[in-house]
């Protein structure tokens, strides 16, 4: 049952007009600021990866070995998150910059640029939480909301979402290809065909460089570096599941059926985003270390303003959304998280939505 | 201050060719610039040489390229970009040969022009300028004709420069003329070099102030031209500068059905605030030109003309109609905001033209 007061069109109206002004206002203050702080961004994340695969170069030794893993980790979590995933979104198209080009960036991930601009871009922000339409909800592997049919398959879905997290690059790699059509016979493979080679050059591309070019490099200390490289994917995949699973699927996010896409206003559009996306509350860190995805809530209304100005929007979206009578899904990371393993756990057995005010 | 020596950069840059198949180019350059500004696997990064005044208001700036830049041939452009307030700037200049191998643009100040103004006062600060590939088929050709015509108005006389210095290079013996137009004698560049080239016929036309002694008066119309240059059927003829100056030597030469006319112009883009009212789209890649109109997007426009650019959500948030306009005005449907700035990136689905717009598209 939503949180949120029903609006009618004026009042959607007004609210999406409001939350258009707040943009306009940051798209006209984009400049010198932006562009300094996303190229500090990129220094750290070069910097960070260069340190940790030197030290990793020492061999087994526990000191530089563990700040190795870390530096590498830290370097490959910014750069899939307060980096990639941000400069994607076309954030930083303003500067005419070919390095900070949404539609050019290449990331440290083994899923392709290009996929990703499709199902998470258009996809996934377009149609957010809509079923059937936004396959983020439980990326096709759990069941995370009553609305979703049930299957048997779900029952162990705490385990799928566990190796999902162990392997979260690879099953986002993958993803796009809709694997589960292909045995269900739903879809032709000549198709598979045309779609797999550019995801599997980039998987083996990613595997290449960090379990054979830089292992060899090393030459006696390879496998302080494979194992070094394996422990900072694994910290990374971990990091970005964990924090991308609190941004849809908390208690309170909603999801919507298809047929509130028809006719949908910009304020509706608006309204939808709001209440299927969840902000994690804490420092200044944690906003940094998830790339701001801590303010899903503002990443969801603003995607293409720079995640850096989420923190200042979030203040005068709260206040508005408190206006309005709607919902402001935010807690702390434990939290949050909690409520996810929740559902989880509890949408693995037949459930039925609860029966929305009439 | 660069790590290592800008001559021993120029040497291993060819060499670096083959590493573009392996690593990603943007962490080559980031690596690499920390070392020089110039070691870049693709981009080409020139170096200020020199800096000086022609005439009262154009600035000419010596540029020494990367072993990157795969060089020009006279009367074509290259973009030089710069960057302010975080936002980088691109315009079009047309270099000119320099000694050493170097290359000279000539930069016109203009009102309110901001890389203009940029390059004008703060050129002494700027240490490296990015400047791109050559580009344009405003060339002289292989095989010289026996007689050429050039007709420059303002700073259209750089790609004619630029030829000229080529032809003096390939020593050239034909006939020579030239009509250089300009406003105010002081203002009109490269003068002097062009009164002391050899062979040249120069005839200097001012339309904004009387004209002395071997000077003429008056914008560029047929009967002058009969004047100045009687045997001009049959030249071979470039001319260069302002819309409305090459429009007007074009019909001169389709009224007389002549021959052998080579036009470049840059046309500052015009704007029309009110819906609907047509314009031309150019989609320089695929080579197609469509009768547009103000006020719809460009996404729509493209489409209803059976093209199919990429494109998602059709309301400016996944980036993925995301492309480059080269020139011409357009507005931002969510701000309302017009801009004309040539080589900016824009959304087609929420962009509508205001006017005449080119995309690299």
């Amino acid at each position: 049952m939503s949180k949120s007061l029903s609006l009618n069109p004026d009042q959607l109206a007004a609210f999406g007009a409001e939350l258009d002004a707040l943009r306009n206002r940051h798209l006209a203050e984009l400049g010198e600021a932006d562009a300094r702080y996303i190229r500090r961004v990129r220094a750290s994340v070069r910097i960070t990866e260069l340190a940790g695969r030197l030290m990793l170069f020492a061999g087994f030794f526990p000191p530089t070995w563990c700040l190795g893993v870390l530096l590498l980790a830290f370097s490959k979590i910014v750069d899939n998150m307060e980096l990639g995933h941000n400069v994607m979104h076309g954030q930083y198209d303003f500067m005419n910059d070919p390095e900070f080009s949404g539609k050019h960036f290449e990331w440290d991930h083994s899923c392709t640029s290009d996929a990703w601009r499709r199902t998470h871009n258009y996809q996934h922000h377009t149609y957010t939480n809509v079923l059937g339409k936004d396959h983020d909800i439980g990326y096709g592997t759990v069941r995370i909301f009553a609305e979703q049919r049930w299957r048997p398959f779900y029952l162990l879905q705490p385990l799928w979402a566990l190796l999902q997290a162990v392997f979260f690059e690879y099953a986002i790699a993958v993803f796009d290809l809709k694997l589960d059509r292909y045995l269900r016979g739903r879809a032709k493979l000549s198709e598979l065909k045309v779609k797999a080679p550019p995801v599997l050059r980039k998987l083996w591309r990613k595997f290449i460089k960090d379990y054979v070019f830089f292992p060899l490099i090393a030459g006696p200390h390879w496998l302080a570096v494979l194992a070094g490289n394996a422990v900072a994917n694994l910290l990374r995949n971990l990091w970005t599941f964990t924090v991308i699973f609190c941004g849809h699927f908390t208690e309170d996010a909603e999801v919507f059926p298809l047929s509130v896409l028809k006719d949908e206003t910009r304020g509706g559009w608006y309204v939808r985003q709001l209440r299927g996306s969840s902000n994690l509350s804490g420092s200044r860190w944690l906003h940094f270390l998830t790339g701001n995805l801590s303010h899903q809530i503002e990443h969801h209304l603003f995607p293409d303003i720079p995640a850096r100005r989420y923190a200042s929007m979030a203040v005068e979206v709260r206040e508005i959304c408190q206006r309005y009578g709607q919902h402001y899904n935010t807690g702390s990371f434990a939290g949050q998280f909690f409520t996810v393993l929740v559902r989880l756990f509890r949408h693995a057995f037949p459930s039925r939505p609860a029966m929305q005010p009439v | 201050m660069p790590l290592i020596p800008a001559a021993l950069v120029n040497l291993a840059l060819p060499l670096t060719r083959p590493l573009a198949a392996f690593l990603r180019e943007d962490v080559f350059d980031y690596y690499g610039r920390l070392l020089h500004p110039q070691l870049q696997l693709r981009r080409v990064f020139a170096r200020l040489k020199a800096r000086r005044l022609e005439g009262e208001a154009t600035v000419v700036l010596t540029l020494s390229p990367s072993r990157n830049w795969r060089g020009f041939r006279a009367g074509q452009h290259v973009a030089v970009t710069l960057e302010k307030d975080g936002v980088r700037h691109t315009r079009r200049y047309s270099p000119m040969r320099a000694a050493n191998g170097r290359i000279e643009i000539a930069i016109k100040r203009l009102k309110e022009g901001l890389v203009s103004s940029l390059l004008h006062e703060e050129a002494d600060s700027i240490g490296y300028l990015e400047i791109g590939q050559a580009e344009g088929d405003f060339v002289l050709p292989d095989t010289l004709p026996p007689r050429l015509l050039f007709l420059a108005a303002g700073s259209g006389i750089t790609p004619i420069l630029a030829m000229l210095r080529e032809l003096k290079a390939r020593g050239y013996q034909g006939e020579l003329n030239l009509l250089y137009y300009g406003r105010h004698r002081n203002q009109m560049a490269y003068l002097d070099e062009l009164r002391a080239y050899p062979g040249l016929h120069l005839h200097v036309c001012l339309t904004g102030e009387q004209a002395q002694a071997g000077e003429q008066a008056g914008r560029f119309s047929a009967a002058q031209l009969d004047a100045l240059v009687p045997k001009a059927e049959g030249s071979a003829v470039f001319a260069c500068g302002s819309h409305g100056f090459t429009e007007a030597v074009q019909a001169v030469w389709q009224q007389r059905g002549w021959q052998g006319l080579a036009c470049e112009s840059f046309t500052p883009p015009t704007w029309h605030l009110e819906d609907d009212k047509p314009v031309t789209l150019t989609f320089a890649r695929a080579r197609r030109q469509l009768a547009g109109r103000t006020g719809g997007t460009l996404l729509e426009q493209a489409e209803a003309h059976g093209l199919k650019p990429a494109s998602g959500c059709r309301m400016g948030i996944c980036n993925t109609c995301t492309c480059q306009k080269r020139e011409g005005a357009v507005r931002d449907l969510r701000t309302g905001e017009i801009s004309t700035k040539p080589d900016e990136t824009i959304r087609l689905c929420i962009t509508a033209p205001v006017g005449n717009v080119v995309l690299d598209l």
